[in-house]
C-alpha cells in the first residue's frame, strides 16, 4: 500500500516537472515580437527619470498606457506583475482616442500600431507631458515627436531613441539605454 | 686564505658583527615591508578590480536588459585600457553573453557558467565574478574579470631593487660607522693588548695602560695594572733575592780565587825563593874565587845575565869625595841596543844627577818606568828600550861604595822578590868587593909603601940638596940684592945712559933675577904657589922665541957635535892675543917640553914648536876658548902605559938622567894657570904635548915691566942689619918719594918706632926676616902688639917659600923676596896703602 503510494508520489512529481518544463518551453518558444517588447516596456522604466511631480506620492505607480489595439495580450501583465522600480509598482491601463486626455496622466505610453493615423492628435495632447511614448512599427515616429519606437532587425527587437523630444518634457533618459539606441534603416 | 672568525681581531670582529646585525636587520625589515606591500597590493588589486567588475556591471545592465549582445561586446572592449586584464565576460542568467581575450597574450575564453559573487586567487591569475543586479534589484546577470599577477612581480621585483640599492648605499655608510664606532671598544683593548705585549716583551713592569673611561674596559684596565704592579714588586723582590744570592756566590768565589792565588803566589815564591838562594849561593862562590874587584864585579854580572834574564847590569863605584859614580863594570846583553849608552867610556856622573840617591842611605831603588823619571842616566836607559831598572847599593859598614844596577826592557818587570834578591846579592858583592878592596888596598899600600921608600930616599938626597941649596940661596939672594937692585935704579933713574948700557944693564938684571929665579927653583919642584906672583898678560910668540933662543945649545949645538941634527920649525900665529901668565915659570916649563922633545930623538928628527887659537872642542877660532901652545917631536914615542903615568912625579923614562919631575913641573905650571896639558903620542912616531892657556876674560893691555904705579909718599921704618941691602932699600923707597929711617937691628927699629910714634908715626915698617938676636917676626910682633893698625911687611931671601907654605908670619901683613924688585916693592907698597 505504502509502496502504491510512493510510486503514485513519484508519478505526480513527474507529471508535475514535464508540465512545468512543457510550459517553460513553451514560453520560449513563444517569445515573440510582443513579448519582447512588453519586456522592453518594463525594462525603459529602469533607465527614464521623470521629473518628481510625475510621482504624488513614494509609492505611485508607474502608469504604462496602452493606447489603441493592445498587442501584447497578458504579456505585460505578467511582465509588469508584482514588479516595482523605486517602490513605485507598476499599473497598466488601456485607452483609446477618447480617452486620450487620460495618457497625459501615464508615465509611458505605448502607441499602437492602429493608431497611426491619430500619431499626430496624440503628440499633440503629449506635448507638454512628461510621458515617454513608445511605439512599435510606426514609420518616422520619433520624427514626428515620438520618443521610442521598436523596429525589427536580423529578427532581434530593435529601438530608435529621440532624446530631444524626451528632454523637452523633462524626461531623463539613462546614457545606457541611449547607447542602445538604433537608427531604422529606412528603405 | 680561510680565516676563522675566533682568530680575528677584536676591531674585526666588531665590525663584522656589526655589518652582520645591521644586515640582517635591513633584510629583515625589507623583507617585513615586501610582505606588507604584497598583502596590501594583493587586497587592492581585489578591490581594484571588484570595483572595475561593478563599474561594467553598472554598465552592462542596459545592454543585458535589452539583450544587445553588440553593445555588450563595445563596453567590454574597454577593459583594453587594463593591460592586466586578461579576459573578461558579461553573463547573462547563467549564459555567457559576451567575452572578451587579451589579444597579445595566449586566448583565454572565460567560462561557460557564471559562478558565485567573489574572487580567487589562481597560481598567476586573480579571479572575479560579480553579479550584476539592475534597478528593480533583480539578478540580470554576471560579469567575469581574470587578471594576471605581473604587477605584483613587477612591483615586488622594483620592490628588491630598492633594497638591494638601499643596501648597497647603506653597507658603506655602516661599515664607515662601524668603524667609527668600533674605536670605542677596540682602541682600549688595543691598548691594554699592547701593554701587555710590551711588558711581555721587554720584561718592564712599570709600564700601565691608560684607561679611557669607567666601563668594564676601564674596570680591566684598572686591574690589569693593579696585576701588573703586583707583579713589578714581585719581580723587584725576586731581582734583589737573586742579587743579593749572585753577590754572595761572587763574594764566595771571589774569596776562593783569592786564596788559590794567594797560594800559587806563594809557592812560586817559595821556588823562586830557592832558585835564588841557590843562584845567590853559586854566585858566592863564584865570587869567592876571585880576589880582583874587576873580576869579581864582570863575574857577578855574567851570573846575574844568565840566571836573572837581565838585559843591562851596571856596576858603579862611588867616590864619596866627588859623589860622583864611576862605571865599573858593564855587561849589555844585545850591545847592539844598549851599546849606544856609552857607558863603557867610564866617564863618571854625580850621585845626585843619577837618581839613584836612595842608594846612598842603603835602600833599593826599584825603578819601574825609567821614562818618567827626570834623572839623566836613566833617561838614558830609557831612551836605548830599558824602561825596568834595580839598583842595589853596595855598602860596607853603613856606607855606600858602590851601586849594583841592573834593568829590563819590559816595564815593571822586577818582582819584589828579585829586588829583594838582589839586595841581598849586593850585600854579598858588597862584602867580596869590600874584601877585594881591601886586598887591593893592600897590595896598593904595599906599592906605594916601596915607592914611598924610593921616594924617601930620593927626597932624602934632595933635602940635603936643598938645605945646601936653601943656605946657598939665602946668601946668594943677599949677594943678588944690590946687583938686581942697582941695576933697577939705573935703569930708572940715569938717563944720560946710552942705549947699548941700557941695554946691557937690563941684560944684567933679567940675568941676576934668572939667578934668583933659578935659585927658587931648586926646591920648587913639587910646589904649588899660590897666586902672589901675579899673572901678568904676555905675548907666548915672543916666550917662545926667547925659549927657542937660550936652548939653542941643546938642540942644535949638541946634537951637531954628537952627529945628528934636530931640526926646529916655528908655526906661530901672527893675531895671538895675551893670556895672563908668570913667564918665568911658562918659559921654564916650555924648556922642559924641548928639552924632552931634543931627548926622545936620539937620532935626530924633527921638533915643531906651534902656537894657535883653539878650544876645547877643536880650533875653530871664533868658538876658541884657549891659546894653545903646542911642541911635537918626531922621536921614539911613548906607549899607552907611559903615556898614562908621564906626568906622575918621579915618573922617568931617562934612568939616572931625570928626575922624573920635568912633567910633573909643567903640569903643575898648568895648573896654577887654569890651563891644562894633554899629551898626544904613539910609539915610534912621536909625541906632541898640547898647553891650553885659557883666553883672558877682561882685556888688559900688556904692562910694561918698568912702569908701575907709584903708591902715596910714606914715613917708612926699614929694618936691615945688612948695610947693602938697607941702602938699597933707602934709595928705592926715596925714589919713588917716601921718607925713610932705616935701623940695623930689631931692637933698633922698636926704638925707632917707639920714638917716632909719638909725634910722627911710621907709616909702614919693612923689617928683614933673618937677624941676629931679634929676628923679623919677634919684631913684628912686638910692634904689633903695640900698634895693630900699622903695616909691616916682611923681606926675606926664603919669601919664595913662606908664600909657597902659605904660614905667612902671624903679624905680618906681606912678605917681599929679596933681591926686592923695585916693581914688587911698589905693588907691595900700594897694596899697604890701600889697607
Amino acid at each position: 500500500m505504502r509502496q502504491r503510494m510512493i510510486s503514485r508520489a513519484i508519478a505526480i512529481v513527474l507529471v508535475v516537472l514535464v508540465v512545468i518544463w512543457s510550459s517553460v518551453a513553451a514560453r520560449g518558444q513563444e517569445a515573440s515580437e510582443y513579448q519582447v517588447e512588453a519586456a522592453f516596456l518594463y525594462h525603459f522604466a529602469k533607465f527614464v527619470a521623470w521629473p518628481a511631480e510625475a510621482f504624488p506620492e513614494e509609492n505611485s505607480p508607474i502608469t504604462i498606457g496602452i493606447l489603441g489595439e493592445d498587442p501584447f495580450g497578458d504579456a505585460l501583465e505578467t511582465t509588469v506583475h508584482n514588479k516595482s522600480i523605486d517602490k513605485h509598482p507598476f499599473r497598466i491601463v488601456h485607452l483609446d482616442m477618447k480617452s486620450l486626455a487620460e495618457a497625459k496622466r501615464c508615465q509611458i505610453l505605448f502607441i499602437c500600431p492602429s493608431e497611426k493615423r491619430r500619431l499626430a492628435d496624440v503628440l499633440e495632447t503629449l506635448k507638454e507631458s512628461s510621458v515617454l511614448t513608445v511605439s512599435s512599427k510606426i514609420e518616422r515616429f520619433t520624427q514626428a515627436g515620438g520618443m521610442i519606437n521598436f523596429f525589427i532587425e536580423d529578427k532581434k527587437v530593435r529601438f530608435e531613441i529621440n532624446d530631444e523630444h524626451a528632454r523637452r518634457v523633462g524626461l531623463k533618459i539613462s546614457a545606457k539605454l541611449l547607447n542602445l539606441s538604433r537608427h531604422k534603416e529606412t528603405p | 686564505m680561510k680565516v676563522h672568525f675566533p682568530n680575528l681581531s677584536i676591531k674585526r670582529k666588531l665590525m663584522l658583527i656589526t655589518m652582520g646585525v645591521s644586515t640582517v636587520a635591513s633584510l629583515l625589515i625589507s623583507g617585513a615591508f615586501a610582505t606588507y606591500e604584497l598583502v596590501t597590493f594583493r587586497q587592492s588589486m581585489i578591490s581594484d578590480l571588484g570595483s572595475l567588475a561593478e563599474l561594467i556591471g553598472n554598465q552592462s545592465t542596459a545592454v543585458l536588459n535589452f539583450d544587445d549582445v553588440e553593445n555588450a561586446r563595445e563596453i567590454l572592449k574597454a577593459v583594453r585600457t587594463r593591460p592586466h586584464i586578461v579576459s573578461a565576460g558579461i553573463y547573462k542568467g547563467a549564459r555567457l553573453f559576451a567575452s572578451y581575450s587579451r589579444a597579445s597574450s595566449l586566448r583565454e575564453n572565460p567560462p561557460q557558467r557564471p559562478e558565485p559573487d567573489g574572487f580567487r586567487f589562481e597560481p598567476e591569475h586573480l579571479v572575479v565574478f560579480r553579479r550584476v543586479v539592475d534597478k528593480s534589484g533583480e539578478t540580470v546577470g554576471a560579469i567575469y574579470l581574470k587578471s594576471d599577477l605581473l604587477e605584483v612581480h613587477e612591483r615586488l621585483a622594483r620592490f628588491t631593487q630598492l633594497i638591494v640599492l638601499f643596501m648597497l648605499f647603506s653597507l658603506p655608510v655602516t661599515l664607515l660607522l662601524s668603524f667609527q664606532l668600533q674605536r670605542l671598544i677596540s682602541r682600549p683593548l688595543s691598548n691594554l693588548a699592547s701593554t701587555a705585549r710590551a711588558v711581555s716583551t721587554q720584561g718592564n713592569y712599570s709600564l700601565r695602560a691608560a684607561k679611557h673611561g669607567h666601563d668594564e674596559l676601564g674596570q680591566l684596565t684598572d686591574s690589569f695594572n693593579d696585576m701588573l704592579g703586583q707583579i713589578q714588586a714581585q719581580d723587584a723582590a725576586l731581582q734583589q733575592a737573586q742579587a743579593k744570592l749572585e753577590k754572595r756566590v761572587e763574594e764566595r768565589t771571589r774569596d776562593l780565587q783569592q786564596e788559590i792565588a794567594k797560594r800559587q803566589r806563594a809557592q812560586e815564591a817559595l821556588q823562586q825563593q830557592l832558585a835564588r838562594i841557590s843562584l845567590l849561593n853559586q854566585i858566592t862562590h863564584v865570587i869567592s874565587e876571585r880576589q880582583d874587584l874587576s873580576r869579581i864585579l864582570h863575574a857577578v854580572l855574567r851570573q846575574l845575565e844568565d840566571n836573572l834574564l837581565i838585559e843591562l847590569g851596571i856596576m858603579c863605584l862611588y867616590e864619596p869625595e866627588t859623589e860622583q859614580l864611576v862605571f865599573s863594570a858593564v855587561r849589555e846583553k844585545n850591545p847592539k841596543q844598549t851599546g849606544k849608552l856609552d857607558l863603557a867610556s867610564g866617564k863618571p856622573i854625580l850621585l845626585t844627577q843619577s837618581g839613584l840617591s836612595l842608594c846612598k842611605e842603603g835602600k833599593t831603588v826599584y825603578l819601574p818606568d825609567c821614562d818618567q823619571t827626570q834623572a839623566p842616566l836613566l833617561k838614558r836607559l830609557a831612551a836605548v828600550g830599558l824602561l825596568c831598572a834595580v839598583a842595589a847599593p853596595l855598602t860596607v859598614e853603613d856606607k855606600l861604595f858602590g851601586i849594583l844596577l841592573v834593568a829590563r826592557s819590559s816595564r815593571d818587570s822586577f818582582s819584589s822578590g828579585e829586588c829583594e834578591f838582589l839586595r841581598m846579592l849586593s850585600e854579598q858583592v858588597a862584602l867580596a868587593a869590600h874584601q877585594a878592596r881591601l886586598h887591593s888596598q893592600l897590595e896598593t899600600a904595599y906599592n906605594e909603601l916601596r915607592q914611598t921608600q924610593q921616594a924617601v930616599m930620593q927626597q932624602d938626597r934632595l933635602r940635603a940638596l936643598g938645605q945646601m941649596a936653601s943656605g946657598i940661596a939665602h946668601d946668594v939672594n943677599n949677594a943678588l940684592t944690590p946687583v938686581v937692585g942697582f941695576a933697577q935704579m939705573l935703569l930708572e933713574r940715569e938717563t944720560n945712559l946710552t942705549p947699548s948700557g941700557k941695554k946691557q944693564l937690563s941684560y944684567i938684571r933679567t940675568a941676576g933675577e934668572d939667578i934668583a929665579h933659578i935659585v927658587a927653583r931648586l926646591r920648587e919642584f913639587y910646589r904649588r904657589r899660590d897666586g902672589q906672583e901675579p899673572l901678568v898678560p904676555m905675548d907666548l910668540n915672543k916666550l917662545a922665541e926667547q925659549v927657542i933662543d937660550m936652548t939653542r945649545p941643546r938642540w942644535r949645538d949638541i946634537p951637531q957635535s954628537k952627529g945628528f941634527m934636530v931640526q926646529m920649525e916655528t908655526e906661530l900665529a901672527g893675531d895671538l892675543p895675551h893670556v895672563f901668565g908668570t913667564a918665568s915659570e911658562l918659559r921654564e916649563a916650555l924648556t922642559n917640553l924641548i928639552l924632552n922633545a931634543v931627548d926622545a930623538m936620539p937620532d935626530g928628527g924633527t921638533l915643531t914648536l906651534r902656537t894657535y887659537l883653539g878650544g876645547s872642542r877643536g880650533h875653530n877660532k871664533r868658538a876658541a876658548t884657549h891659546v894653545l901652545l903646542e911642541v911635537g917631536d918626531t922621536g921614539i914615542g911613548m906607549d899607552e902605559e907611559t903615556r898614562r903615568r908621564c906626568l906622575e912625579p918621579f915618573f922617568s923614562t931617562k934612568g939616572q938622567r931625570g928626575t922624573g919631575m920635568g912633567l910633573a913641573m909643567v903640569y903643575g905650571v898648568m895648573e896654577r894657570h887654569d890651563g891644562r896639558i894633554e899629551v898626544i903620542s904613539e910609539l915610534g912616531k912621536g909625541t906632541t904635548i898640547r898647553l891650553y892657556l885659557p883666553l883672558p876674560t877682561r882685556s888688559a893691555p900688556p904692562a910694561d915691566e918698568t912702569e908701575s904705579t907709584a903708591p902715596p909718599p910714606m914715613r917708612i921704618l926699614c929694618i936691615d942689619d945688612e948695610p947693602l941691602l938697607r941702602e938699597l932699600m933707602k934709595g928705592l923707597l926715596e925714589s919713588d918719594g917716601h921718607t925713610v929711617q932705616v935701623a940695623d937691628s930689631g931692637q933698633a927699629g922698636i926704638d925707632a918706632f917707639r920714638a917716632a910714634r909719638n909725634h910722627r908715626p911710621f907709616d909702614l915698617i919693612i923689617t928683614d926676616l933673618g937677624m941676629p938676636f931679634l929676628d923679623g917676626r919677634q919684631v913684628a910682633r912686638i910692634l904689633k902688639t903695640e900698634s895693630p893698625g900699622t903695616p909691616v911687611l916682611m923681606l926675606t931671601g926664603w919669601g919664595a917659600f913662606m908664600k909657597a907654605d902659605g904660614d905667612l908670619p902671624t903679624h905680618v901683613d906681606g912678605v917681599l923676596s929679596k933681591p926686592p924688585r923695585s916693581k914688587e916693592l911698589r905693588e907691595a907698597l900700594a897694596r899697604m896703602a890701600r889697607r
